[in-house]
């Protein structure tokens, strides 16, 4: 035998009715029609965080609904209905469009620690453990017996202390400093729209029309909505309806102000 | 016909509303409205058909649980169970014939056109709204509630020839169609879902589907006993 038999095969006989065609029922498919494992594998786990980063986390992780999730935090630190929640929820998201639900935000609340549900169980059948009798209805001159569903009783909902712990450090001020800080390149568009919303509530065209032109704003492409959004979510404006500079505003804008006149240290900076 | 006319249309009505409220629940997520319906519901527990009980005792315990969260826990468990992630053909227990009946789990294979056939000579087709294949369960479970509400119109007209010929054809495509092939679905249900209530409907339909096929054996005793 020589060198390339070795490798290559060739002494063995090809057959050609040994060659097995792809559409053969014996085929063993791989890739698209794979069968799963039965085992759904090694699943990573995440590292473990305190309720205050959990918490914390969700809200840097959704920052256009920080304010309302707080606001949420915030109304539940007595027991409330779930139709107490949606109400002041549903009225905070008239100025906060959102795709999320208030069972939904109460749902990532919860698995952030932030809420608690508290299932309305009548206290004697907590202690004893038991779990009431269904109700079963027989119809009359039928042999056949039926279920009757019983509505679950409501339960409420209610914030945790970790919740409570940051809703309480909140300082909208402090959030409105930084947020000049973070962007200083539009501190100038920032006050201005403080200022121009101090007089009385404004619409949103007039906004766009105040900004919406100004040569900073064209690369990268911003628009008036953009400004606002951060302003509301630091509650430096708020809606009336029209939107309008609050306390916390009206304080920053005194503020530089005082600044400017003085020292005439800010220029396109945050206030110290 | 062995069981007499006045029984007859309950029992069309019975028959029709229990595959309306079935093709309804393979077709879509639930809404509000329809679990609302269903928790104003009476779910019958001793039926003498296992599956119906256990799946009836599973619909109550689940939705005495009812809360804020159902709709959205609902909504998630429908789409693991029937659309999957669509990885592979085994990703979720997918809802067509064609693909419990076919080698390679493919879609719109030999069932759905011979479903297709049998829906044209009934004179039926589908709505352009429905994008999915016709042997989807939804469509044959409506096949069924049309032919029954068909066969519920014959009864009331008198045309008792027609009736026993639509109760045929829902018999025969309830065995050849069917019951032939979503005990394979019903298991792979039980293995996907995640809620009470999708394994309550996997063991209601198939508990429903032999009683069915139960009462059309009864109604149709003669001209099953002609026919060999």
């Amino acid at each position: 035998m020589s060198r390339d038999e070795e490798l290559f095969g060739f002494n063995v006989p090809f057959d050609p009715l040994d060659v097995k065609d792809e559409d053969d029922e014996d085929v063993e498919f791989i890739g698209l029609v794979e069968r799963p494992d039965e085992d759904e594998g090694e699943v990573l786990s995440e590292p473990q965080l305190s309720p205050e980063e959990s918490i914390q986390k969700l809200l840097e992780s959704l920052p256009a609904q920080r304010k309302v999730l707080l606001a949420i935090v915030d109304f539940c630190r007595e027991e409330r209905s779930p139709g107490e929640v949606d109400e002041v929820t549903l009225e905070l998201q008239k100025t906060n469009k959102s795709v999320y639900t208030p069972v939904l935000l109460r749902q990532m609340l919860e698995e952030a620690g932030a809420l608690v549900y508290n299932e309305a169980v009548q206290p004697d059948e907590q202690e004893a453990g038991i779990e009431p009798e269904p109700e079963v209805e027989q119809v009359e001159g039928e042999e056949i017996q039926y279920l009757v569903v019983a509505k679950r009783p409501e339960g409420t909902w209610l914030s945790t202390a970790a919740a409570l712990t940051i809703v309480d450090a909140e300082d909208p001020a402090l959030r409105l400093r930084e947020l000049l800080g973070v962007e200083p390149e539009y501190f100038g568009i920032f006050t201005h729209i403080l200022d121009f919303c101090v007089e009385k509530p404004r619409t949103k065209q007039e906004l766009n029309e105040l900004v919406d032109d100004d040569p900073l704003l064209q690369q990268p492409r911003r628009y008036s909505g953009f400004f606002i959004d951060k302003l509301d979510g630091c509650s430096a404006l708020a809606w009336k309806p029209g939107w309008q500079t609050t306390q916390i505003g009206i304080d920053l804008l005194a503020q530089l102000a005082e600044t400017q006149s003085g020292v005439s240290s800010v220029k396109g900076g945050a206030p110290a | 016909m062995s069981v007499d006319e006045v029984n007859l249309a309950d029992i069309m009505e019975g028959r029709g509303a229990t595959y309306r409220l079935l093709a309804r629940l393979y077709r879509e997520e639930v809404d509000q409205a329809l679990l609302d319906e269903m928790c104003a519901m009476r779910y019958a527990v001793n039926t003498g058909n296992e599956d119906v009980d256990a799946g009836n005792r599973l619909f109550h315990s689940y939705l005495s649980a009812v809360w804020e969260r159902t709709l959205t826990e609902l909504s998630v468990d429908y789409t693991r169970v029937f659309l999957g992630n669509g990885v592979n053909a085994y990703s979720a227990a997918y809802p067509f014939e064609s693909v419990h009946t076919s080698g390679k789990r493919l879609l719109m294979q030999d069932a759905r056109d011979e479903i297709l056939t049998i829906y044209r000579a009934n004179n039926i087709e589908k709505l352009d709204s429905w994008k999915a294949g016709e042997d989807h369960i939804a469509l044959e479970l409506e096949f069924e509630e049309l032919l029954t509400q068909r066969t519920l119109v014959a009864l009331r007209e008198g045309c008792e020839e027609e009736a026993a010929s639509l109760l045929m054809t829902q018999y025969n495509f309830l065995l050849d169609h069917l019951i032939s092939w979503t005990p394979m679905l019903f298991t792979e249900m039980e293995k996907f879902a995640r809620t009470d209530f999708y394994r309550a409907l996997a063991l209601l339909t198939h508990g429903f589907l032999l009683t069915d096929r139960g009462i059309l054996e009864e109604l149709l005793a003669d001209e099953l006993a002609a026919g060999g």
